[in-house]
């Protein structure tokens, strides 16, 4: 489950916060689109889910995995500190307990993203040095839990099976976004991210990978929040959001606030 | 830009320290005023005195008062007699301080350690009127033009102009010296010094001219560790000056002083209270080696006894400065190449950086011409930028460089390092030539790609070749150098063909290491991902740093090559003189063998030396006999197996056939019972040069004319047996290495000279000494003495030396050589680790989105910095992998082809894995240490966002 309290991000410089008390609740296996305008802070919102970015103030937790508690003070308490390594040792961080600025413990946010994250990038990010193969087996072999028959049963749901030996040059755009799709796939994250994942695809290839991307997670009953300006992608998603003044609504601002 | 001026200033850098090094090797081996020879005074009562007492009293040659010393009288008389060669000296101890300028003798702090150095007075005017075309007078007085300015000075002025030595002048490191007041006379100390470490720097040994110390130096170190020192003098506190009786010497550089003394005009010596009345004459130089007559004629036109001190020897420089050059040459000749491949890398770089906008632009419709012309002189701008900034750079760390080079060489080396004095334009002009040559290069790629291009994808880097081309451009390529070695006849060709090799590795390496890297890819477990993701992804880099990666090779290899061609030439030398050394002592004279007094008891085995003109050479003939070819009168060679050859001199030595002597002699080849053949005299032993230069046989004959003793100039062509029992034969039994010897040499058995008349005649100056049974008796034996009367007696008739301390000597001296390549060759491997590391850290930029992408699935920062380490040690090894068995061919083509072919010796090719791997271990940690620096501060920002890699 993922669960945002009171989100809030403020950049240097800039009076008004682009997110400001946001609050978001995902159960299991939904999946959330989000539109906006662009510069509204989706991108930013995923950043900070993923623990690119530090918020402000608020709470992001992952199931029962905290990813950030904080206040306005930016200040580090040291004992809280060695708590969250104590807790992370343990591997497992109960929302009950209180922990102040996880997300600076990079080693933590490390093993969140790779145990418990899978993201979809909008330029793939594929390694050029890899195959297809290797590629999509990255995450799970960094994770510990590859399985080349499940990666082959996905695959062949994406319709990339035939491509796996094949250097990353040699895909198109729709080849590699699936193979980037089944990447964030293959190593079972309990929550995908997805920045504008059909943004440099055509519509019907847009709609194969989304379909696709919305099926998988809900097959594997995992939590996916996609950023899209693609309106047929945001209505797949059970709650379609529109991020508007740093806040979360079910409704499409109108068009002159927007502009 | 920073690569270029990278490039350019270690050029500029080698080059001038390895100018100054050639150059203080050359001053330390040019000639000296003393290398035609001197005549001194000979006191006889100093002969008759006991050694203990000779070792610690006062020196009698030019007493003062001493009514028969050398004077300006017979000096005129000699002269007059035609005698214009000699010139005439005399010789002072003093200390010597430093000061800034002549006004600051006064202020000179009384700390300071004085420098006792000889004050030698000459007759400049004898020394520059002295005909000087053609002969070794010309090249003393060009040197000694300082002296010219002065003519004597003013006797009451105390300013003088001083000829000093570059390498003393360089430890003293000031133009101004003064002194007041003599410390001790002096007994002819630098002679005597310099001429002790002349033998040893020659290597003559009991076997003839066969050491390695050949490479000649200045010898005081090798003085000092034997215990010789110029006198009892007072320690040295400082001098308090006194303006009245002070005088102020101004420098000038001259190569031809010998290192511990300052030369002056006669009429400069002789001021004040120094009259020849109160300090006679020391003796009279020898421009030109006197002859035996010639001698003899000085001798009885002087009333007193003299000593000719024959120090013509030193001039045996031998062949290591030759192969010390050789090397510099090498090291210089390397860095422009290495140079050339990093300016032509960071050109690439540049263009490739470039390239998405150049292609935009291309897109929009600009002529490929315009953007060429723009690109290629936007490079032209960098490079004159960078030519004078590197250059400048250069000659910075040079001098900075120049002391603690300077400083090493001559605390730890004895060794000579000067600031060179260099030509600057055409310091210059190598480098701009390096820099531009690789613009024009480089100009050829853009404009022919940049003529198609208009998306990335089709100028982005080239796919490796296949595997059958490449292994088709190998077989090409190898057999390319199968080729090209087998048409080696000359060391210009044997150097060129180090070139092709280093070109042609440079492309198997290019096609190789792409191969490599995806091997070494696949064997690796993809359980490790990031493992897996350092390999993979050196592999891609392998293709896009293919010319940093030549630079780095082509430093390495050659790294490796001179490493274990040295290492090589190291063990040869020493096990070969371990063996060849065979008695406990070896005692270097000037006397004649017949004035020596060797202790009863003590064995001494003297080295006769003979010369002989090579006229021709008959080829191996089973059916010749060695007693129809055994004249050396060369009437016998006309048969039709007989060939002509040039008329060479060769040295001929006399060997001991006792079974030291045997298990001493280490032969390459030989015939079967070749050592019995030589005990009973029908043949002789060769050494490589030899072989090698006239292409000598096993079993071949030689024919040798005009045979003459060193000592007289009488041929013996007449009188043969004056110097044999019995007319020799010159058949070849077997050739052994003589190493550092540049003469072709030949050994005959001491048995075979003729015992009675040759012992002066042929007398080299050194015996073998051991404590048995004499083998050649020389002198009367005395009374029982103990073994330190024994040594004492000895030496006191020379330098005596342990079998030890000459093999010390001789591989320090070896040392000394061949450190100052390594410091090369690793400032070759830094400049081209640094450009290496530099090219990688850009490429590694154009790669950052993958490091970003790593730290987004979850791979830690550290983890991420070490992983961009793994890919560039992992590249490292790649190359080294490649590097070493080319470094290793490189090393044989040094050994069996420029040195054969360059100093006629070759040595067994002794490959050392740990050296080996401690040559790779360093390049790598060089590389390390570089690429470590900017790792630590590099900050892999995960971003959502990122670009994907161009």
């Amino acid at each position: 489950m993922l669960k945002i309290e009171k989100l809030t991000k403020s950049f240097e410089g800039v009076t008004a916060p682009i997110l400001c008390d946001l609050d978001l609740s995902v159960n299991n296996g939904d999946s959330v689109s989000i539109q906006g305008a662009s510069g509204c802070g989706k991108s930013t919102l995923l950043s900070l889910i993923a623990g690119f970015d530090t918020p402000t103030s608020g709470t992001i937790s992952v199931n029962d995995y905290c990813l950030y508690e904080g206040s306005e003070s930016p200040s580090q308490d040291a004992s809280s500190n060695a708590r969250n390594l104590a807790a992370a040792e343990k591997g497992k961080v109960g929302t009950e307990t209180v922990l102040n600025n996880v997300a600076r413990n990079k080693s933590n946010v490390d093993d969140f993203r790779k145990n418990h994250l899978g993201i979809v990038f909008q330029s793939y990010n594929l390694f050029d040095c890899f195959n297809a193969w290797d590629n999509i087996a990255f995450t799970a072999r960094l994770k510990g839990n590859y399985n080349p028959q499940y990666q082959t049963e996905l695959m062949e749901q994406l319709n990339i099976l035939p491509l796996a030996k094949k250097p990353i040059s040699q895909l198109s755009g729709g080849e590699q976004q699936r193979c980037a799709i089944a990447r964030a796939l293959v190593h079972k994250p309990s929550l995908i991210l997805a920045d504008e994942p059909t943004g440099n695809l055509d519509e019907a290839t847009s709609q194969a990978v989304s379909d696709i991307l919305y099926d998988v997670c809900s097959a594997m009953n995992t939590t996916l929040l996609v950023v899209t300006h693609s309106p047929d992608v945001a209505q797949k998603a059970k709650l379609p959001l529109w991020l508007h003044k740093g806040k979360l609504n079910e409704e499409k601002a109108p068009i002159r606030e927007l502009q | 830009m920073f690569a270029i001026i990278l490039a350019n200033a270690g050029l500029i850098t080698v080059l001038l320290i390895n100018e100054g090094a050639s150059q203080g090797e050359l001053a330390s081996s040019q000639s000296s005023i003393f290398n035609g020879g001197t005549i001194v005074f000979v006191d006889k009562t100093a002969v008759a005195d006991t050694a203990l007492d000779e070792a610690v009293s006062e020196p009698r040659v030019g007493e003062v008062g001493e009514d028969d010393s050398l004077s300006k009288a017979d000096y005129a008389n000699l002269r007059m007699a035609g005698f214009t060669q000699l010139v005439a000296f005399s010789e002072r101890q003093y200390r010597f301080l430093c000061a800034e300028d002549d006004n600051s003798v006064n202020q000179v702090e009384t700390s300071q350690e004085a420098s006792e150095l000889s004050l030698l007075g000459i007759d400049n005017q004898a020394l520059f009127s002295y005909p000087a075309a053609g002969d070794k007078a010309g090249s003393i007085s060009n040197n000694m033009t300082g002296l010219m300015s002065t003519n004597g000075g003013s006797a009451q002025s105390n300013h003088v102009v001083g000829a000093i030595h570059p390498a003393t002048k360089s430890k003293l490191g000031c133009d101004v010296l003064f002194f007041s007041g003599a410390q001790k006379r002096s007994q002819k100390g630098s002679q005597k010094r310099s001429q002790k470490n002349s033998q040893l720097a020659s290597g003559d040994t009991q076997d003839g001219e066969a050491s390695s110390p050949r490479a000649s130096s200045s010898g005081a170190s090798s003085a000092d560790i034997l215990g010789e020192t110029a006198g009892a003098l007072p320690p040295s506190s400082g001098i308090t000056s006194s303006s009245s009786s002070t005088v102020i010497v101004q420098l000038r550089v001259s190569t031809a002083v010998s290192q511990d003394a300052i030369v002056v005009s006669l009429s400069d010596f002789y001021r004040r209270n120094i009259t020849e009345a109160t300090w006679p004459l020391s003796g009279f130089l020898s421009l030109q080696t006197l002859s035996q007559n010639e001698k003899l004629d000085i001798q009885q036109r002087l009333s007193q006894t003299v000593q000719f001190e024959d120090v013509s020897t030193q001039q045996d420089t031998g062949s290591l400065p030759d192969s010390f050059k050789l090397n510099l040459w090498a090291m210089g000749a390397l860095m422009a190449v290495v140079a050339l491949f990093i300016v032509l890398n960071a050109l690439n770089l540049m263009y490739r950086t470039r390239l998405p906008n150049i292609i935009r632009m291309r897109q929009l419709g600009i002529r490929s011409r315009h953007l060429t012309t723009a690109l290629l002189t936007e490079l032209l701008i960098y490079c004159v930028l960078s030519v004078p900034v590197g250059c400048a750079a250069g000659f910075y760390a040079a001098s900075m460089l120049s002391p603690i080079i300077s400083g090493t060489f001559s605390s730890l080396f004895d060794a000579v390092f000067i600031t060179p004095d260099v030509n600057l334009i055409s310091t210059l002009a190598l480098s701009v030539i390096v820099t531009f040559l690789s613009l024009g290069i480089f100009a050829l790629i853009p404009a022919k790609q940049l003529s198609t291009a208009l998306s990335t994808r089709t100028v982005k880097a080239a796919q490796p070749m296949r595997k059958r081309s490449v292994l088709v451009w190998t077989i090409a390529g190898i057999a390319l150098l199968a080729i090209t070695q087998a048409l080696i006849s000359s060391t210009l060709h044997a150097l060129l063909f180090v070139a092709i090799l280093l070109l042609v590795s440079c492309s198997l390496v290019i096609v190789w290491l792409p191969i490599l890297a995806n091997g070494v890819m696949k064997v690796t477990p993809p359980s490790k991902p990031v493992l897996h993701f350092i390999v993979a992804s050196t592999a891609q880099l392998s293709s896009r740093t293919r010319l940093a990666v030549c630079a780095f090779f082509i430093a390495l290899t050659a790294n490796i090559g001179m490493n274990v061609m040295t290492d090589s030439f190291r063990a040869a030398t020493e096990s070969w003189l371990t063996q060849r050394l065979y008695a406990p002592a070896y005692l270097y004279v000037d006397k004649a063998l017949s004035e020596l007094v060797i202790p009863e008891g003590v064995a001494s085995t003297p080295l006769l030396r003979l010369q002989g003109k090579l006229v021709a050479q008959s080829n191996a003939n089973p059916s010749g006999s060695a007693s129809n070819n055994n004249s050396s009168s060369g009437n016998d060679f006309s048969s039709n197996s007989s060939k002509s050859a040039d008329a060479t001199t060769i040295s001929i030595s006399s060997y001991p056939t006792h079974d030291n002597g045997r298990n001493a002699l280490v032969v390459d080849s030989s015939v079967p019972n070749a050592w019995t053949k030589f005990e009973s005299g029908e043949g002789i032993y060769i050494n490589q040069q030899l072989a090698f230069s006239h292409d000598v046989s096993l079993g071949d004959t030689l024919f040798l004319e005009e045979i003459k003793a060193v000592n007289i100039d009488e041929n013996s062509n007449q009188i043969n047996n004056r110097f044999f029992n019995k007319p020799p034969s010159f058949t070849v039994l077997g050739i052994y290495p003589d190493y550092g010897n540049m003469k072709a040499q030949l050994l005959l058995p001491l048995s075979n000279f003729n015992k009675d008349t040759i012992g002066d005649a042929a007398f080299s100056g050194v015996l073998a000494i051991s404590y048995g049974q004499s083998t050649f008796q020389a002198g009367t034996p005395e009374t029982p003495q103990t073994f330190e009367q024994k040594e004492t007696t000895l030496a006191t008739q020379g330098n005596l030396y342990s079998r030890e301390e000459l093999l010390t000597l001789s591989m320090d001296t070896f040392d000394r050589t061949f450190v100052l390549t390594d410091g090369l060759n690793i400032t070759t491997l830094l400049v081209a680790g640094i450009a290496f590391a530099v090219s990688l850290s850009i490429l590694s930029l154009s790669n950052a989105s993958s490091l970003t992408v790593l730290r987004a699935l979850g791979v830690s920062k550290t983890a991420v910095k070490l992983s961009l380490l793994g890919q560039y040690i992992f590249l490292c090894l790649l190359t080294a992998l490649l590097a070493v068995p080319f470094g290793v061919y490189l090393a044989y083509v040094f050994i069996f082809k420029v040195n054969r072919l360059a100093f006629s010796w070759v040595y067994p090719l002794a490959v050392d894995v740990g050296l080996i791997i401690s040559s790779v271990t360093v390049s790598l940690a060089i590389i390390c240490l570089v690429i470590a620096l900017p790792l630590g501060r590099l900050k892999p920002k995960v971003d959502l966002r990122q670009d994907a890699p161009l």
